[in-house]
């Protein structure tokens, strides 16, 4: 997709951080933009901020973790802007902590926004997308910590490797139709994600603050420092475009990432080393004998 | 951990297929085997099997997407055998081959709940007690080599989804037991003997009961691209030395290795793209 001019956009967490800035630069690109979000103020401001850029831009408030929310959600968006051509599935939420700690409605909330919350974009906007014929493109917003493992974010890591996944599998259902994708895979953003319990709904426990999270203090002090020292959501905006653009389908947007995955691939490579030496253990064994 | 004579594994979804395979190897070694499955009929003959070749073996009907009978069951295991030092989080399903905007809500939970919650379930119960316990012990997650590439053919994107969340959460999982006893595995084979592709008639009535096996218009022949099938107790026997030499990946089809190469390689291409945009 070369040209954004005259086309519409779809974003998810479109109130805030990387998806306020991919709204922001889809619309300065010439794009008309409906921003979703379920943080209903927020969502008023960006929609009054990005309305000055020019192209038609809109709000609509959404959970997108549920089905039927989501659908009256695409169906707005239909009715006010036609046919979308980019897709944005950003909207994403973490909880911290060790595996065994973490609440099953936790589990359920992250889940549910950053996995069921893609799967339920794609359903609602591939089918049109594919009957349209026109150029289109998908990006799903995942994370380094979808690419390398980490510790104490079992749900976040669970789930940014699950949209990775997806990811690669929508490379394969869709490769060689008019619809792109490409998956967003960024380390530190200056954004508000550590402190994305405001936002969880109450069937899940209601709104947390940071602070209350007592038990990885440690780990979320760290987190938010790191995020501070984080590139501008508008620099990784721009990466996005471009990627589009391209039509690519990883997105990085920090060099050292690079390293992360190269010693991950590391790990993999002993797993094979480690296979092939039991093969082969086990074919100099004489025919016939006990294994 | 090398020895397991007298050591208690439990192993989910070992009524047939790659868990039995490996409850089968365990048993071989020494273990008394707590065995775990929804299919209670084909788990008592497998119990029967195992315990006529002389295996300690308790066996426990089980949907491992239910958390609270899987404390229930953990309750039990303690209760018979004592404390649990191996368990396998082997448990899974397929849907089959359908696009990912075809398949419906209760089968998005229906496959979560089993390959992802079944795993969230079998750590989030036992780990405490065998951090708790202070003995040797080790965790090994079923995933898949669809867990860390996609092989187009098999349209099978659900499974490889789950399947990736699992490779996350044994990565977590072992970053977070480093310094602990407990040595953590997860298993990436590619075609084994099993039962999976008779998943359908095993789905609960919680999520909509059995069904036929394959969704119509959605049949499939089978992929050109097949690996060596292996039998289940060759799997079993690579996981048992996967255990022993505490191996992080456990992989079973060495021609495998290929695939994710290519995959590693569309990752460093995604790098290079980074580094022509900030002009380096």
């Amino acid at each position: 997709m070369r040209e954004f001019a005259g086309k519409t956009a779809f974003v998810t967490g479109a109130a805030s951080g990387i998806g306020l800035a991919l709204a922001k630069s889809l619309a300065l690109a010439g794009a008309s933009v409906m921003l979703c979000d379920i943080e209903e103020e927020a969502l008023t401001v960006a929609v009054s901020e990005l309305a000055t850029i020019g192209p038609p831009v809109d709000g609509v408030l959404c959970d997108v973790a549920v089905l039927d929310d989501y659908r009256r959600a695409a169906g707005a968006t239909f009715e006010r802007f036609g046919d979308v051509h980019i897709l944005c599935n950003n909207a994403g939420v973490s909880r911290a902590g060790a595996i065994e700690k973490i609440a099953e409605q936790d589990w359920n909330w992250v889940v549910g926004v950053n996995l069921m919350g893609v799967i339920h974009g794609i359903q609602a906007f591939v089918p049109r997308m594919k009957a349209s014929e026109d150029e289109c493109h998908i990006v799903n917003t995942a994370s380094m910590a979808g690419v390398v493992g980490g510790a104490l974010s079992g749900p976040y890591a669970a789930t940014k490797f699950g949209i990775v996944g997806l990811t690669d599998v929508l490379a394969a259902e869709l490769g060689g139709t008019n619809i792109g994708v490409s998956v967003l895979c960024p380390s530190w953003v200056r954004t508000q994600m550590p402190h994305n319990g405001r936002n969880r709904p109450e069937r899940f426990g209601g709104p947390f603050d940071l602070a209350s999270d007592t038990d990885n203090a440690e780990r979320n002090a760290r987190y938010l420092a790191a995020a501070e020292l984080g590139l501008d959501p508008m620099e990784v905006a721009a990466m996005v475009l471009d990627a589009i653009r391209e039509r690519r389908r990883f997105i990085f947007t920090h060099e050292e990432g690079r390293a992360a995955v190269e010693t991950h691939e590391a790990l993999i490579r002993a797993g094979f080393d480690a296979a092939d030496a039991w093969a082969n253990s086990r074919s100099t064994l004489p025919s016939g004998a006990e294994r | 951990m090398k020895d397991f004579t007298g050591k208690t594994a439990f192993i989910t979804g070992a009524a047939s297929g790659i868990g039995r395979g490996v409850a089968a190897s365990l048993a071989a070694a020494g273990a008394k085997i707590a065995i775990a499955d929804i299919d209670a009929e084909t788990l008592e003959t497998t119990r029967a099997e195992f315990e006529a070749e002389g295996a300690a073996v308790l066996a426990i009907a089980l949907d491992v997407s239910d958390r609270d009978a899987v404390e229930r069951a953990a309750d039990r295991i303690e209760a018979e055998f004592g404390p649990v030092h191996v368990l396998v989080n082997n448990a899974g399903i397929t849907l089959g081959p359908i696009p990912v905007t075809d398949i419906d809500e209760k089968m998005w939970d229906w496959i979560l709940g089993v390959n992802l919650f079944g795993v969230v379930n079998g750590v989030s119960t036992f780990v405490p007690r065998m951090l708790h316990g202070g003995e040797e012990g080790h965790v090994v997650n079923t995933a898949s080599i669809g867990g860390l590439q996609v092989n187009a053919e098999l349209q099978n994107g659900s499974y490889s989804m789950t399947k990736y969340a699992v490779v996350a959460l044994s990565e977590a999982l072992q970053l977070q037991l480093a310094d602990s006893q407990i040595g953590v595995s997860v298993l990436c084979p590619a075609l084994v003997r099993t039962t999976l592709q008779e998943s359908a008639q095993r789905r609960p009535e919680r999520f909509g009961g059995p069904y036929d096996k394959v969704v119509p218009g959605h049949e499939l022949d089978m992929p050109t691209m097949q690996p060596r099938e292996l039998q289940p107790d060759e799997v079993g026997e690579r996981v048992l030395a996967a255990i022993r030499n505490d191996d992080f990946f456990i992989f079973t089809h060495p021609e495998t290795r290929a695939w994710l190469e290519a995959r590693h390689a569309k990752l460093m291409e995604g790098f290079d793209a980074l580094d022509a945009y900030l002009g380096r």
